[in-house]
């Protein structure tokens, strides 16, 4: 089966990003693919290249990161949840008269029409929310 | 049937927004804050007969619960499990 996550916790305050991952590992390791995770609402945090946790802990922007290369999973932050957060890429930061920007590849900044063409896509959209 | 996860507390207002929500033949899986439902036995969700009920192995074992869900003969899935109940299930609700 086709999955699809929409995780919607902050990291390291809500327990939902670490379920997701959690969750995200058992789809593959159950022969499914996980198409993509949508970042909405809190969860836009998981995205900021800025987070530093103690390097005994589990760094949740490296372990998504990893997601991604290893099987191919989109990553895609709604933008406007994730501007309002201050949450934001070069481009962004660029055009907002922003000196630092916090978000770059393999997360991208998307529309809310993504979230339902992965709903669309795929055979599963569990959402994860605390 | 849905699979309905719910993630709060028995003390959150959401509990009983599930119990209005959910059918007969659907699936209650308490995940996260969800599984200290384990501490009361008297709960609805427990003394019911027309959905399963499961709660998340992880979650208990991470609030030391464990021992208290299978003294109360409670039900569990470890991660593995709740990937196989979204199999099961075409449609799942998260209520937070």
């Amino acid at each position: 089966m086709d999955y699809g996550l929409l995780v919607m916790g902050a990291p390291y305050s809500q327990p939902a990003p670490h379920s997701a991952l959690r969750f995200a590992h058992a789809v593959l390791a159950r022969g499914h693919r996980l198409v993509g995770v949508f970042f909405y609402h809190d969860g836009v945090h998981n995205a900021s290249m800025l987070m530093t946790p103690p390097q005994d802990e589990l760094n949740l922007r490296d372990a998504w990161k990893a997601l991604h290369k290893e099987h191919d999973v989109a990553l895609d932050v709604c933008i406007a949840a994730a501007l309002r957060r201050g949450v934001i890429s070069q481009s962004e930061a660029s055009r907002h008269g922003h000196d630092a920007f916090n978000l770059e590849a393999p997360f991208e900044l998307t529309g809310l029409g993504q979230l339902l063409t992965l709903q669309q896509r795929c055979d599963r959209l569990i959402t994860f929310a605390s | 049937m849905i699979l309905h996860i719910l993630t709060t507390p028995p003390t959150s207002e959401v509990p009983r927004q599930v119990e209005q929500a959910i059918q007969a033949g659907d699936t209650l899986l308490l995940t996260e804050a969800g599984v200290t439902a384990t501490l009361d036995p008297d709960l609805h969700c427990w003394t019911q007969n027309d959905y399963a009920v499961f709660l998340l192995e992880e979650d208990l074992v991470a609030r030391g619960l464990s021992s208290i869900a299978a003294t109360h003969g409670l039900s569990t899935v470890d991660m593995d499990g709740f990937v196989a109940l979204t199999e099961q299930h075409l449609q799942s609700v998260t209520w937070y």
